[in-house]
Order: structure tokens, then C-alpha cells, then sequence
């Protein structure tokens, strides 16, 4: 009895694990929900001025209080949601496909292609990498768009190198081998039996990683690469209140604050997956 | 009569090792024919059976004077006829049935990526057909089932299915029982026999159980540490070894009746010799000369012994 106990515990199937998985899976539903809908939680427009109301601070109205357009903060949060976390899916995503696509055909091919894809990868990975994607945004533009490439440039490398050690590792299985000699193509040895599992490890390296690419792209943001305004984003947003950090606390405070919680969330997210998966 | 495997002087070199996997190693199976590798764990079996059909990966420096599959050169052949060429003649059976297949599709979606030609429906007919052939009940609805719906030996049994679908004329089968409960290795060994003959396979097997090879096989090829050290006709070598390490073999084989058996003289921390021959420092019999030079094949009556003491028969009594 204890024993089967002992054993779903271990799995995460009953006890406090199950509690927190649960916990974080809520949370990030609603977050998604943020992100697709902000409309539906912002109790006020995130882009109309109200100059009289600049400023405020904390309350019942305004809980993150006014900015220096009198707009509200929790509004302009809960929008900037879509800029900064949907940002930050999107790197990811292009990092994720075009590194896995990379690496895989790199591990595959083995010999000198492998070499010299590998080598490239090694340049990317020898930038600084917040270095690297200022300068790309910076040279291609002052948007969001850009610091969203600049962003995926120097991500893709970090999957390049994890899927081809994967592909590496699996490509020498029994059950490759044994397709192989069943007569798949090697198109279909990759599609059929090398990438699916690839999976977990790349599904908790990108929630993870979808965490670090949003404090990136804020910091991107901040610097003035990014979004630009009026934008509700939430890196620009605190870098809007370095000039009022002194006599409105709250305004470059707590959008912070917000960035802090949701990228911990999102790293403590990544590492439970991770967990799960090895 | 076509050679349907035809090898001579293959070395084979795993990267970063420091000696050959693979030596200088002559095979030959006959069309229709049957032959056996024996050995103990590293000595090469496996890797001749890898290299006789290039599914070595890059890693392992392959050289040999004639490697060549129905008399097509698989050392000159390109990469897209190799595939077809392995596709179409060649069916293969592993060690593990659970390592064999991907977990994540179903058998019929693994089976119908190497089929081509026709349209679906007709491909899947074939599956079906070969299914029933290596005696899986219900086929139709078996296809759909994953790998951990299958039982050890089925699995086996759809490994063979998804090599007759391409009308094979080689069977290399990598210790296909050792993994399966004694009453299942005897149905797929029965089976493997039945295919042989009534589809005129070849079959190259490897094993180490001397009881399964001399029922299986006709020829046998002893291997120890890369090099062929015996070889000859079944019959003749289980009943008169030549080379003293072919000998620890078959005294090492646990029978019901007869004499207990006598462990491998392995785990004494020596490998195999750098100079000489490679079975001097396990070998009863060495002498001085043995640590000289690599033993030669010689012919004694029907087998080819690399010994110098053998006969061995002699060599004892003296």
C-alpha cells in the first residue's frame, strides 16, 4: 500500500507535486488569456490620455496608479502583455524551428557539412548575445519587428547545438537502424524517427528559455530597440519612468515587478517540464 | 551459383580505437546457403554483419578488397541504390525486438515507409499478407496496434513481416532469439527455417548459442577479437573443434545430460594479444611460438583452423 503510494508520489501523479503542477498549468492559462484577450481584463483603454489624472499614485481606481499621460498602469500592463509575452513566444519559436531544422540536418549529415554547420553556430555563440542582437536591431531598425529578429538571430544557435546532439545520440538506435533496413528514406528516418524524440528536451528548453527572451526583449525595449511609444510594452514602459522614479515610485515599480513574477513563473514553468521530461 | 554475401580482407575501425574491430576478415554465404558467426561479446560479430551491408554509421572506417551483396559492389555503389539495393534483397532481424521499433507509430505506419510503388491500399494488402505469413493472428487490426501492444517474439515475427514484404533474398538475423523465453525462441527459429527454405533465402545468423547454430546452419565462421580463427562445415565443428578457443565454446554450452559446463576463461584482466595471436593468453595450449606471429588459416581436413598447435587432437597428446 505504502508502496504504491510511495510510487504515484514519485510520479507526481497525488501529494504537493501534483498541487503545484496544477498551479502553474491555471496560471499559465490565464496569462494565455492575458495575452489573446486584454480587453476582457483591463478595467480602462491603455492608450487614452487623461493628463489631469497624471501621475497618481496606488489606489482603489487606479491599483498600479497613473503614468504621466494620466493613463492607468494595470491597463497598460495587462495590454502590453501581447507586445511583451507574445514577443518573446515568437523569438522563441523562430529560434526553436530554424535551430532544430539546423541541427538536425547538421547531425544527420555528419562529416564536413556537419563541421562547417557547426562552426557557424560556434561564431554566433562566441557574441556576447545581448551585444549581438543590439547591434542586428539597431541596424535594422527601431521596432519591435526588429529587436524580435535580432532576438531569434541569436537564439537559433543554442537549439542548433541541443538537436543536433540529440540527433547524434539517436541516430545510432536499434529501431533507426532497423527502419533503415526496412527500407525508410532518410527524409523519413529524420521526420519519423529521429525528431519526435527530440521533443521533450526542446519543449523544457523553450519554456524556460521563453522566460530569458522576455526579459531580452524588455531589456531591448529599455535601451530603446524595441517597441517604441505609445506602446503599452512593458520594458519601454519602465524606461518611460526613469525620469519619474523619484517623485511616482509606483509607475516604473511595478510594471517591473510584473516582468519579475511572470518571467520567474515562466522559468519555474520550464523547469518542471524539464523534470517531467528526463 | 551467385555469392549472395561476398567479403574479403575487411577491416573495420570504430573511431578512436586502438585496434581494429575487424581484422582482415574473409565471408562468404552462398546463395541459398546458411552461415553462422560465433563468438563472444566484442569479437566482431555484429560488426561483420553491420559492415557486409554498409549500415555502419560514419564513425567506423570501413576498407576491404571485395564487399559486395549479389554481386553488386557496395564499396563503389551510390548511397539512394545501396538503400534500394538493402530495401529490396536484404531482411534483417535485431538483438532487441523492444529496441527495434520507434514507440511512438504503429507498426503498420513503420512497415509502410520502406514499401513503395503502389498505391496504399495495395501496400498495405502486402503487410497484411507477410503478417499472416510469419503467423500473427488477426493482421488486419494487429498493423494498427503500437510496438508495446506486441509481445518480444511478435515483435520479431513483424520484423521478419516488414523484411518479406520486399521479397528478400537475404536474411541476416542478429542473435534474434537471445532476447525471447526458450518456447518462443524455438517458434521463431522454426519459423526462420521454414522462410529459408520456402522463400530460397540465404541467412546469415549470428549467434552464441551453439545449440541454435547447429540447428540453423550449415557453415560456421568462430570469431575471436576481429579475426576468423575457425571456420568449416557445421557438423565437423561442433563434433571436432580444431581451435582451442572454439573448443571453450563448446565446453562453455550448458547441457542437460554430460558433463557440467566450463565457464569462458574470460576476467583474468588480460585482452586479447597486441602481437601474435590474439587467443594466446587465454589459450591452454600456447606455446613460446604463439606470441610470434599472427597464425595463418590453414585447411585441415574440411575446416580452416588459425592455430598454429592444431590439429589439436595432436597437440594434446603430444
Amino acid at each position: 500500500m505504502s508502496a504504491l503510494a510511495a510510487a504515484l508520489r514519485e510520479r507526481a501523479l497525488v501529494g504537493p507535486r501534483r498541487v503545484v503542477r496544477s498551479l502553474l498549468l491555471v496560471v499559465g492559462l490565464g496569462l494565455l488569456l492575458v495575452v489573446l484577450f486584454p480587453g476582457l481584463f483591463a478595467p480602462y483603454d491603455a492608450y487614452e490620455l487623461d493628463v489631469p489624472a497624471r501621475l497618481q499614485g496606488p489606489s482603489w481606481e487606479h491599483l498600479f496608479g497613473t503614468d504621466e499621460g494620466g493613463r492607468d498602469i494595470l491597463s497598460r500592463v495587462l495590454h502590453g502583455a501581447r507586445d511583451s509575452i507574445g514577443s518573446a513566444l515568437l523569438v522563441i519559436g523562430i529560434a526553436a524551428a530554424f535551430g532544430t531544422l539546423w541541427g538536425a540536418v547538421a547531425g544527420w549529415a555528419g562529416g564536413w557539412a556537419d563541421r562547417v554547420l557547426m562552426r557557424i553556430v560556434d561564431v554566433f555563440l562566441a557574441f556576447p548575445y545581448l551585444v549581438l542582437a543590439m547591434a542586428v536591431a539597431a541596424s535594422i531598425g527601431r521596432d519591435l519587428r526588429s529587436a524580435i529578429i535580432a532576438l531569434a538571430v541569436v537564439w537559433w544557435p543554442g537549439y542548433a547545438r541541443m538537436i543536433r546532439g540529440q540527433v547524434l545520440a539517436l541516430k545510432g538506435q536499434q529501431h533507426v537502424r532497423a527502419a533503415r533496413t526496412l527500407g525508410a528514406g532518410p527524409s523519413q528516418l529524420l521526420r519519423w524517427h529521429v525528431l519526435p524524440h527530440t521533443l521533450p528536451q526542446l519543449n523544457a528548453r523553450v519554456t524556460v528559455d521563453i522566460g530569458y527572451a522576455l526579459v531580452a526583449l524588455t531589456g531591448l525595449s529599455f535601451l530603446g530597440l524595441g517597441a517604441q511609444n505609445p506602446s503599452p510594452e512593458w520594458g519601454l514602459m519602465v524606461s518611460n519612468a526613469k525620469t519619474y522614479v523619484l517623485n511616482a515610485w509606483w509607475y516604473a515599480v511595478l510594471p517591473g515587478a510584473v516582468i519579475l513574477v511572470v518571467v520567474l513563473y515562466l522559468v519555474t514553468l520550464g523547469d518542471e517540464l524539464s523534470e517531467e521530461s528526463t | 551459383m551467385t555469392a549472395a554475401v561476398s567479403v574479403r580482407e575487411l577491416r573495420v575501425t570504430y573511431g578512436g580505437a586502438s585496434r581494429p574491430a575487424l581484422d582482415g576478415v574473409d565471408l562468404d554465404v552462398p546463395d541459398r546457403g546458411s552461415v553462422a558467426l560465433v563468438g563472444e561479446s566484442g569479437s566482431g560479430k555484429s560488426t561483420l554483419a553491420l559492415a557486409a551491408t554498409r549500415l555502419l554509421d560514419g564513425s567506423a572506417a570501413v576498407s576491404a578488397e571485395e564487399l559486395s551483396l549479389f554481386e553488386a559492389d557496395l564499396l563503389r555503389l551510390p548511397a539512394r541504390e545501396l538503400r534500394a539495393l538493402r530495401r529490396t534483397r536484404v531482411a534483417m532481424v535485431f538483438q532487441d525486438p523492444r529496441a527495434s521499433w520507434n514507440p511512438t507509430r504503429t507498426i503498420a505506419a513503420q512497415l509502410l515507409d520502406g514499401l513503395r510503388g503502389e498505391a496504399r491500399r495495395e501496400r498495405r494488402a502486402r503487410l497484411v499478407e507477410v503478417m499472416r505469413r510469419v503467423g500473427i493472428g488477426d493482421p488486419e487490426e494487429r498493423l494498427d496496434d503500437y510496438p508495446h501492444h506486441f509481445s518480444g517474439g511478435m515483435l520479431q515475427r513483424a520484423m521478419l513481416a516488414g523484411g518479406l514484404a520486399h521479397g528478400p533474398r537475404l536474411l541476416i538475423a542478429d542473435e534474434p532469439t537471445s532476447a525471447l523465453d526458450t518456447t518462443v525462441q524455438a517458434e521463431l527459429l522454426t519459423l526462420i527455417d521454414e522462410l529459408r527454405v520456402e522463400e530460397g533465402l540465404s541467412l546469415l545468423l549470428i549467434s552464441h548459442d551453439l545449440g541454435v547454430v547447429g540447428r540453423m546452419a550449415a557453415e560456421v565462421v568462430v570469431l575471436f577479437a576481429g579475426r576468423v580463427v575457425e571456420r568449416g562445415p557445421t557438423d565437423e565443428i561442433l563434433r571436432s573443434p580444431q581451435h582451442p578457443y572454439t573448443r571453450e565454446l563448446i565446453a562453455a554450452t550448458p547441457r542437460l545430460h554430460g558433463p557440467r559446463k566450463v565457464p569462458l576463461r574470460v576476467g583474468r584482466g588480460r585482452g586479447p594479444a597486441e602481437t601474435g595471436c590474439s587467443y594466446a593468453p587465454r589459450c591452454p595450449l600456447a606455446v613460446e611460438a604463439c606470441a610470434q606471429e599472427t597464425p595463418p588459416l590453414r585447411t585441415i581436413g574440411a575446416v580452416q583452423v588459425a592455430c598454429i598447435r592444431a590439429p589439436v587432437d595432436e597437440a594434446v597428446a603430444g
